[in-house]
């Protein structure tokens, strides 16, 4: 190392002592750095923000409005007759509609943004309260527009509804009582009402307002799109393996903590969500369109080929992980190896999605954080 | 009076008497009231971006300065109350009115400010700092001031030189020292950070189009070296100044748009105007004193200067530790960049592009089960951000995640991190050894042997 330093040390010197000659001598070729002929081809952000709108936000978003209406549909013909076969498609259309919620939630920005913060808190809040939602149900005149708790409303409330406790052989069709059938259609209404909202605003003005602004400075839309990839990207492993598995700090293991704990399609939540990172940082649509992704943007800057060839394996390492996760219910095999392998892993790649990235983009990693010097 | 003056030594006699040599205190008027103004205008940015809120008192956690542990931020909004008292302080000190009080409690609360939380270090707070207590002992409310005026203090004509000397001096530092720290293959050589920071501001309208360009990088990574290294001897000289002037105003706003600097360009700016002539201050204190006054007050009264002689040794020793402190990262092995050791303090600006990942490790000792730490739920963004490259930030959260976890019941809690940090666009490394229990090391002034050694990209 001290070997490579002193080699520094003096190209340094050399190069400082021959430019300061020339400007001494006044020589007139100054063109001594024309030598370097790596100037690089722009790259152009605004087909970044625009493939990424038209690829991968907008139809993803319009997907979940899709299934949110059906599942919308389901629950309205499941609440007029609460049949067994009902329910089974009430459940059915949950499932999907929870699969697509993985391939937005890392939009939560402009429309995305809403009152109670990104969109992300109002429909994939877990675990849920239990205890509470059972109360507010008995509540005649409970408003859940001026409720602010975050766990008793949203997709996995739904789920609960719907599911009930995996362990409880409580028939749920004979037991549908109209406050469940009033509250579960007040969680739906709200989680349809936000997410039409939000595809409306995206189809009418905010498109254009998100593909005009292509600088990296924070709060641009370059910058507000990158910080929620991050932000759903540490959500799967902070939130989604590491708090239910016991491995964070001062936390015991908790199997109710898991994502999709009733319908116990946590793994495949998981696979969905990593689905989405990948999709973000390749461009890839959700059928496998290639489209300009933040991998390309890498590559045009300095150093950014050498930091995508190094996430692609272990990207590869997760995705093998993850379709090596127990076929069982997650919540009942925190203590696989894989589970915490996935953990480690996805932590392995932290570094590359986060710091790696967003120093090699230019990109700030926050609002309103300060000046630098 | 002062054993300073006991010196015999022919030199020091000449360098006393050069430095009380009597000059016009215009260039110390219009300092002031540039800098006053400044400071409002920082203070009242400050609270218009809500920082007072967000910065200070928010956060559960604060990063503190080695040394000044025991600096908490006021509870509540009682920090208003400070950024008030600063207000008033920026106001009193541009209108020269109590200078010195107001210029002394301007000095303490802003560094008081600026101790709250290490995070936020920026070497343009630090100058305002130093600057700020250079003020207090300089009388530079003695002509064009509420104080002259109103609460009638004699007012000066003249002042001793080194009044105005120590101020050219510590902007002597500044750039000469920011200059000679981008003397490094980094910067010169591979025209990093720059090639990293310029592609990303394309966008930028009318100039953005020469960023696209490596060349730009390299042209502009030693035009900022010789810019910050020479200009001061541009300063220097009649000659040269006007057009030494128009390239700090050239370089400032430039680093002033490409980079989220703040109020810094026009600090700087404004500042380096003392290096003009008496003459060209005195026509812009009489174009001010026709504005505000209706007499002249200051042709008519003779020449005074303030000969407080036992400030001398302070005053010498102060310059001194600005001139030396600085290079104290020579003492320390490995790189500074990297290690950070004697990083702060020494007009390091602008000069790499360092970013991390920080994931820490809490292990109890009693049971052995060993958790990881979400970070974003004890630090705001921005100290995760800045604390996830910096040894001994990283240090200071492993303290405070030990006291944290004692304290909710967990027996001998052992911290360790794993942190990867890329250096100019360097593949990351880990900073530290990730295995070594940080709850049990002080911080200090040694070395901190705990952080592994940087690597070239192999």
């Amino acid at each position: 190392m001290i070997k490579n330093l002193s080699i520094h040390t003096w190209i340094t010197a050399i190069a400082l002592g021959s430019i300061l000659m020339i400007v001494a001598c006044g020589d007139d070729d100054t063109n001594v750095l024309d030598d370097e002929p790596n100037d690089s081809a722009e790259f152009d952000r605004t087909q970044l923000l625009e493939s990424l709108a038209d690829s991968l936000i907008i139809p993803n978003f319009e997907s979940l409005q899709g299934s949110i209406n059906s599942l919308n549909d389901a629950i309205l013909t499941f609440n007029g007759e609460t049949t067994q076969q009902n329910l089974e498609a009430a459940k059915s259309a949950w499932e999907q509609a929870a699969i697509d919620f993985q391939h937005t939630s890392a939009f939560g920005f402009g429309p995305g943004e809403v009152l109670l913060g990104p969109f992300t808190n109002i429909l994939g809040v877990f675990p849920v309260d239990e205890d509470l939602v059972e109360q507010r149900m008995l509540e005649d005149n409970f408003d859940l527009s001026n409720s602010f708790d975050l766990d008793i409303r949203g997709l996995y409330t739904i789920e609960y509804l719907l599911y009930g406790d995996p362990f409880s052989t409580t028939d749920i069709v004979a037991n549908f009582d109209q406050d469940r059938k009033d509250y579960l259609l007040l969680i739906i209404t709200e989680v349809k009402t936000t997410v039409d909202e939000i595809v409306a605003e995206w189809n009418s003005t905010y498109r254009a307002q998100f593909i005009v602004d292509n600088s990296t400075s924070a709060g641009s839309a370059i910058s507000l799109l990158y910080n929620e990839f991050v932000k759903d990207y540490e959500i799967i492993k902070n939130l989604k393996i590491e708090l239910p598995a016991g491995l964070t700090a001062g936390i015991p293991q908790d199997p109710t903590f898991v994502e999709a704990y009733y319908s116990g399609i946590s793994s495949t939540l998981i696979e969905e969500n990593f689905e989405s990172s990948k999709n973000i940082y390749f461009g890839r649509t959700r059928e496998g369109l290639e489209f300009t992704g933040f991998d390309a943007y890498l590559e045009s800057v300095v150093g950014g080929a050498d930091l995508v060839a190094e996430t692609i394996p272990v990207v590869a390492q997760i995705d093998q992980t993850i379709s090596a996760l127990p076929s069982g219910r997650l919540s009942e095999n925190l203590d696989d190896s894989n589970v915490t392998l996935l953990r480690n892993q996805l932590q392995d790649n932290t570094k590359n999605f986060k710091s790696s990235m967003s120093s090699l983009l230019g990109i700030s990693i926050t609002f309103n954080s300060g000046d630098g010097d | 009076m002062s054993s300073f003056l006991a010196i015999k030594s022919p030199w020091y006699r000449r360098f006393i008497s050069k430095m009380e040599r009597p000059v016009s205190i215009a260039p110390l008027v219009t300092f002031r009231i540039a800098f006053g103004f400044i400071m409002f205008v920082s203070t009242v940015r400050y609270l218009w971006m809500g920082w007072v809120d967000t910065q200070l008192i928010q956060p559960s956690v604060h990063f503190h300065y080695y040394g000044f542990e025991w600096v908490k931020p006021l509870p509540g909004n009682w920090l208003y109350l400070v950024f008030f008292l600063l207000l008033l302080s920026t106001v009193a000190i541009t209108i020269g009115a109590y200078y010195r009080f107001f210029a002394t409690l301007f000095f303490v609360l802003f560094s008081y400010v600026e101790l709250i939380d290490l995070t936020y270090y920026l070497n343009h707070y630090y100058f305002v700092s130093v600057v700020s207590f250079m003020m207090i002992f300089v009388p530079a409310n003695r002509s064009l001031s509420f104080d002259v005026a109103v609460r009638k203090v004699n007012p000066l004509n003249q002042v001793s030189a080194w009044c105005i000397a120590i101020f050219k001096i510590q902007i002597a530092i500044v750039y000469v020292y920011a200059g000679v720290a981008k003397i490094n293959y980094d910067w010169l050589v591979q025209a990093l950070p720059l090639s990293i920071w310029l592609p990303a501001k394309t966008g930028i309208p009318l100039i953005g189009w020469i960023f696209k360009y490596q060349f730009t990088a390299y042209l502009l990574s030693w035009f900022g070296m010789l810019f910050d290294t020479f200009i001061i001897l541009g300063l220097l000289f009649k000659k040269t100044r006007l057009p030494a002037y128009f390239l700090v105003i050239i370089f400032h706003l430039m680093t002033g748009i490409l980079f989220q600097i703040g109020i810094f360009p026009l600090v700087m700016i404004l500042g380096v105007a003392i290096f003009f002539s008496s003459e060209r201050h005195q026509r812009i204190i009489t174009k001010l004193e026709t504005l505000f006054y209706k007499k002249t007050a200051s042709t008519s009264v003779e020449p005074l200067q303030e000969r407080n002689r036992t400030l001398y040794p302070f005053i010498i020793c102060f310059m001194a530790f600005q001139i030396l402190f600085p290079w104290r990262y020579l003492l320390y092995p490995g790189n500074v960049f990297w290690t950070e050791e004697g990083y702060r303090f020494s007009w390091r600006v602008m000069l790499m592009e360092k970013a991390g990942t920080a994931t820490f490790f809490v292990k109890d000792g009693e049971n052995g089960r060993e958790g990881s730490v979400r970070n974003a739920q004890f630090l705001n963004p921005h100290q995760e951000k800045q604390m996830s490259m910096q040894p001994d930030m990283i240090l200071q959260y492993a303290h405070f995640l030990d006291e944290y976890y004692l304290q909710k019941g967990m027996k001998d809690p052992i911290v360790r991190a794993e942190c990867e940090v890329t250096l100019n666009g360097r593949r990351s490394r880990l900073l530290i050894d990730p295995t070594i229990d940080l709850s049990e090391i002080k911080d200090g002034w040694k070395p901190k042997d705990w952080i592994t050694p940087f690597q070239e990209n192999e």
